[in-house]
């Protein structure tokens, strides 16, 4: 198991600046996926905020397992999410991003055994300002031994 | 049209989620936990995929889309506790716990959840809804 004092060193890791712009297609097949209501352009579908933010900064889900010692990719769970909509992602804009890693703790769950939360938040941000804060947690679960899978 | 501390939100229904809306999801998120895409065991034992948490929080936008219009979230914070699995029916729903701002902006405070098809509850938050309609603190 990584020593959590190897996992806490992430604290204050700032992703990579990067933008990300919400193109018709995604919007509309993401709203899909949710069995949402189709609005116009000016409302892209909410659960933009756990992607965009991610793809703004330019890493791949791949890559934030790889970042935080994920033992393999279906020892990721979500935490918890606490989406800020200051405005309304649209289509069509560019927004910058910005965001760090904000802490990581070692807990253990009556179910799914030894996992460490970690939280980071990103801002979306365009000419006006900031317009959406994504501050979402995920759980990385940890088995005894460095190699196998977690227990099912 | 009015609303006030103890309105309860229309209930948003879905289901059954299926297979092809998680693949869709993941190619969108190019999400690899094969948990989605692959067979993993269901609490009685089946084996089932496992809807991703963003879908399970879009339902929970949904409904409150589809009650005070869309935009209108200004914060939505949950916590998971259970997962949703294919062929799963869920029903998010909410009551309003407060009111705030203005007579020229008013937003609703809310509590907000969602639930299997047998009752386990799937995820616990709070929401602030910006209300399209004239507020009564009654």
């Amino acid at each position: 198991m990584i020593p959590v004092e190897h996992m806490q060193e992430l604290v204050g890791y700032r992703f990579p600046p990067g933008s990300y712009k919400i193109e018709y297609w995604e919007n509309y097949l993401l709203t899909e996926a949710t069995a949402g209501e189709h609005y116009s352009s000016a409302y892209t579908h909410p659960s933009f905020l756990f992607h965009a933010p991610l793809a703004a900064v330019g890493l791949t889900y791949q890559e934030i397992f790889d970042l935080c010692s994920a033992e393999s990719a279906d020892a990721v769970r979500a935490g918890e999410y606490d989406w800020e909509i200051l405005r309304p992602l649209e289509e069509g804009v560019r927004y910058q991003a910005q965001g760090q890693i904000l802490s990581v703790e070692r807990k253990v769950g009556k179910q799914i055994g030894v996992f460490d939360a970690v939280v980071f938040a990103i801002e979306l941000s365009d000419a006006a300002g900031i317009a959406t804060r994504a501050t979402n947690t995920w759980l990385f679960l940890r088995t005894e031994s460095d190699s196998g899978r977690p227990p099912s | 049209m009015k609303v006030a501390v103890g309105d309860p939100i229309p209930v948003w229904s879905h289901g059954p989620v299926t297979p092809e809306r998680m693949a869709l999801m993941a190619a969108i998120l190019r999400d690899p936990n094969p948990i989605h895409f692959e067979l993993a065991t269901s609490d009685d034992g089946t084996d089932l995929r496992i809807n991703q948490g963003p879908l399970n929080v879009g339902y929970v936008a949904n409904m409150l889309a589809s009650w005070a219009g869309p935009g209108s979230i200004k914060r939505l914070r949950v916590r998971f506790v259970a997962n949703v699995f294919e062929g799963d029916h869920v029903e998010a729903s909410g009551v309003v716990t407060a009111i705030t701002g203005d007579s020229d902006e008013a937003f609703a405070e809310c509590d907000v959840q969602l639930v299997r098809s047998n009752g386990d509850l799937v995820l616990t938050g709070t929401a602030v809804v910006k209300t399209p309609w004239i507020t009564d603190d009654r």
